[in-house]
C-alpha cells in the first residue's frame, strides 16, 4: 500500500500547478457570475423570456430561470461545468498510460517493484483528489463571491452543484484511462473520451426538444446529471456514475495487465 | 543475496517473442550464473532489448518462458522487480523532478529512504542530483539512469548500452564499479553492440544475431579470437608475398607502398618481417562487431528472414519457417 501512496503522492505533486489552475479558473468563473447576478438578474430573466422554449429546453432551462439557481445551473454547472471540466480527469487518463508510454517513461517505473494495476490505480486516485481540491476551489470562490455580493443563495445548492461534478467528471477520466490502455496514442485516448462527451450533450439536448431523439436521452449522462444547484444531488444517478467510473477503471486495470508496453 | 537462491539467476528456455514481421527474439536459451559479469552482444536490432523488456515483463512471452531468481517473469513479476536494477535503452525521465527526487521517488517505492550509495554514485561519476531532468545533456541523464539501477544495490543488475553517452572518464569509472559489483557477489546483465565495451568488464559473452543466439562464449575465448586489420606503409613497394606466409596471416593486399593484412595471431613475426623494411606507418583497425560475426560465426542466418514459431503472433509465416533450424 505504501508503494500506492508514494505514487498518488509524486502524481498529485506533478499536478498541482494544474489542479490550481483549474481550480482558479472555474473558481472565478462561479465567482464571476454570482458577483454579476444583482446587476443582471434582471436582464437575465428578460433576456430569457425572449428566448424561445424550445432553445431553453435544449440547454435544460425549467422553472427559475432568473432565481441564483437557475442563473448559476445555466451558465456554471450545466454549461461551463459539466463541458470543461471532463477535460480535466480526460487528460490525465490519457497521459496515464499512453502518455508516458509515448514519452518512454514507463520502462524506469515499471522496473521499480510496482504492480501495473497500482499504475491505474494510482492515476485514478490522484485524479480523483485533484479533482476534489478543483471542486473546493470552484465552491468556495463561488460561494463567498456570493456572499459578498449578497446574492440569496445558500451553501447548500452550490455544494450540491459542485459534489454532482465529481462523479460525472471521473467517468470520463474512467473512460479516457480505459482508451489510455487500449490504444498507442494519448491524442486518441483524449479525442475518444471528449467525442463522447460532446455526443452525450447533443443527445441530451436535442432529445429535450425532439420526440424523436428523446428515447436515446436516458444514453446520454447528462440526463441522468441533471441539476444539482436546483434540485439538490440526485443520489441514485450519483452512485451509479462513481460505480461506472470505477468499472471503467476494473476494465482499465484488466486491460493494461494483459499488454505488452511499448517502446 | 539470500542462500536459498538458484545459482541460476536468469534462466531462460526457449524464451520467444515476436511482434511485427521480423523482429524479436527466437527460442533464446541463456542461463546467467551469481555474481557474473554477463555480456549480451549483437547488433542494433537483434533483439536484445527485447530480451530485457521480457525479462522485465514489460512484453510477454509468445513461448517459452524466462526465470529470473527462480521466479517466473509473468507470475511474480514485482517479486524479481524488486530484486533489479534496471537501466533501459531509452528512456525518459520527468522533466521538473531533480535526481534526488527521482531517487527519493524510486526508494519509497523499494521500500528504502537510504540514498547514501546514491551519493557515492553521483560524486564517483560525477552527476548532478540537484538539476530538473529537462536541463540535463544525455550524457548527464544517462547518469541519472545508471544510478537509479543501482543505488539500491540489487541482486541483479540489467543494463542495456549502459555507456552511451558517457565520457571515456566516466566509463572507466563505471568499468571499475563492474568489478566491485562483481567482487560482492552480484549479478550483472550488460547488453551492448560494442565489442570493446563487453570485453572490459564480462565474464561471459552471448552473442545474439536476427533475435537467435549466435554463440556463447567466455571472454577470453572471444579475445583469443580477435584479430587486427593491419596497415603497413613502407618507403618503397615491398613484395607481400612472405607476409601471406607467415602464420596466422591472411587476407594480404599490397598497393603502392602499403600493405595490408589480417592478423590472426603471430604478430611478433609480422612485426619482426616488417621491420627489414623502412616503415612509415602502422595502423591497426579493430574489427566491428559485424566483421566477428561474419569470420566467427559464418553468415549463415544472414539471408533468411526471421520465421515466427507455430502458433506465433506473426501468423503469416508458415510453420516450417520456425522448424527448418
Amino acid at each position: 500500500m505504501s508503494r500506492l501512496w508514494a505514487q498518488v503522492r509524486e502524481l498529485l505533486r506533478a499536478q498541482t500547478r494544474s489542479i490550481l489552475v483549474w481550480g482558479l479558473s472555474m473558481g472565478l468563473l462561479g465567482a464571476m457570475y454570482m458577483a454579476l447576478f444583482p446587476s443582471m438578474g434582471n436582464l437575465v430573466q428578460g433576456y430569457l423570456d425572449a428566448l424561445p422554449a424550445a432553445y431553453l429546453q435544449f440547454l435544460g432551462m425549467q422553472a427559475g430561470m432568473g432565481t441564483p439557481q437557475g442563473w448559476l445551473a445555466m451558465e456554471m454547472f450545466n454549461m461551463v461545468g459539466p463541458i470543461a471540466l471532463p477535460f480535466f480527469t480526460i487528460l490525465l487518463g490519457a497521459r496515464a498510460v499512453a502518455g508516458a508510454e509515448e514519452r518512454g517513461r514507463l520502462d524506469v517505473l515499471l522496473s521499480n517493484p510496482v504492480p501495473r494495476w497500482q499504475l491505474v490505480v494510482s492515476h485514478f486516485l490522484a485524479m480523483a483528489a485533484g479533482l476534489v481540491g478543483i471542486l473546493v476551489l470552484l465552491f468556495a470562490l463561488t460561494w463567498v463571491t456570493a456572499v459578498a455580493a449578497g446574492v440569496k443563495l445558500g451553501a447548500g445548492p452550490i455544494a450540491a452543484g459542485s459534489l454532482n461534478l465529481l462523479p460525472f467528471c471521473l467517468s470520463f477520466g474512467g473512460l479516457a484511462l480505459l482508451a489510455s490502455t487500449l490504444v498507442r496514442r494519448s491524442a486518441l485516448a483524449v479525442a475518444v473520451p471528449g467525442a463522447v462527451l460532446v455526443a452525450m450533450y447533443v443527445i441530451n439536448g436535442v432529445g429535450a426538444v425532439s420526440n424523436t431523439l428523446k428515447p436515446f436521452r436516458p444514453i446520454s449522462l447528462f440526463y441522468h446529471y441533471g441539476s444539482a444547484v436546483e434540485h439538490g444531488v440526485p443520489w441514485a444517478s450519483f452512485l451509479l456514475i462513481l460505480a461506472g467510473s470505477l468499472a471503467l477503471v476494473g476494465l482499465a486495470v484488466a486491460a493494461f495487465a494483459r499488454r505488452d508496453i511499448y517502446t | 543475496m539470500t542462500g536459498s537462491d538458484s545459482e541460476h539467476v536468469i534462466l531462460t528456455e526457449k524464451l520467444t517473442k515476436t511482434y511485427g514481421r521480423d523482429r524479436g527474439i527466437l527460442a533464446l536459451d541463456l542461463d546467467v550464473h551469481r555474481g557474473e559479469v554477463f555480456g549480451f552482444l549483437g547488433p542494433n536490432g537483434a533483439g536484445k532489448t527485447t530480451t530485457i523488456r521480457t525479462m522485465l515483463d514489460l512484453l510477454h512471452p509468445t513461448s517459452g518462458r524466462a526465470l529470473l531468481f527462480g521466479m517466473d517473469t509473468r507470475r511474480d513479476s514485482v517479486a524479481i522487480r524488486a530484486r533489479l536494477g534496471n537501466l533501459p535503452g531509452e528512456f525518459a525521465l520527468e522533466d521538473r523532478m531533480t535526481g534526488v527526487q527521482l531517487l527519493r521517488f524510486f526508494g519509497r517505492l523499494r521500500g528504502t529512504t537510504d540514498l547514501s550509495y546514491a551519493r557515492v554514485l553521483a560524486e564517483r561519476l560525477d552527476a548532478d542530483l540537484t538539476r530538473p531532468m529537462r536541463q540535463l545533456s544525455r550524457g548527464n541523464k544517462q547518469k541519472i539512469g545508471l544510478i537509479q539501477a543501482m543505488f539500491h544495490r540489487p541482486d541483479l543488475l540489467i543494463l542495456d548500452e549502459p555507456t552511451g553517452g558517457l565520457d571515456p572518464l566516466v566509463q572507466e569509472e563505471f568499468v571499475k564499479l563492474m568489478d566491485e559489483w562483481r567482487a560482492e557477489g552480484r549479478t550483472v546483465f550488460l547488453s551492448s553492440h560494442v565489442l570493446s565495451e563487453v570485453e572490459r568488464v564480462c565474464d561471459r559473452v552471448a552473442l545474439v544475431r536476427e533475435g537467435e543466439l549466435a554463440a556463447l562464449e567466455t571472454t577470453d575465448s572471444l579475445i583469443s579470437k580477435r584479430f587486427r586489420r593491419m596497415t603497413l606503409t613502407f618507403a618503397q613497394p615491398v613484395d607481400p608475398a612472405p607476409f601471406a606466409a607467415l602464420p596466422g596471416t591472411a587476407d594480404v593486399h599490397s598497393s603502392g607502398n602499403t600493405v595490408s593484412l589480417v592478423v590472426r595471431s603471430g604478430l611478433d613475426s609480422v612485426v619482426k618481417l616488417a621491420a627489414r623494411y623502412v616503415l612509415v606507418d602502422l595502423d591497426f583497425e579493430r574489427p566491428s562487431l559485424e566483421e566477428v560475426f561474419l569470420t566467427y560465426y559464418g553468415n549463415s542466418h544472414g539471408d533468411a528472414p526471421v520465421a515466427a514459431p507455430a502458433g506465433g503472433r506473426g501468423g503469416a509465416t508458415p510453420a516450417e519457417g520456425g522448424g527448418a533450424r
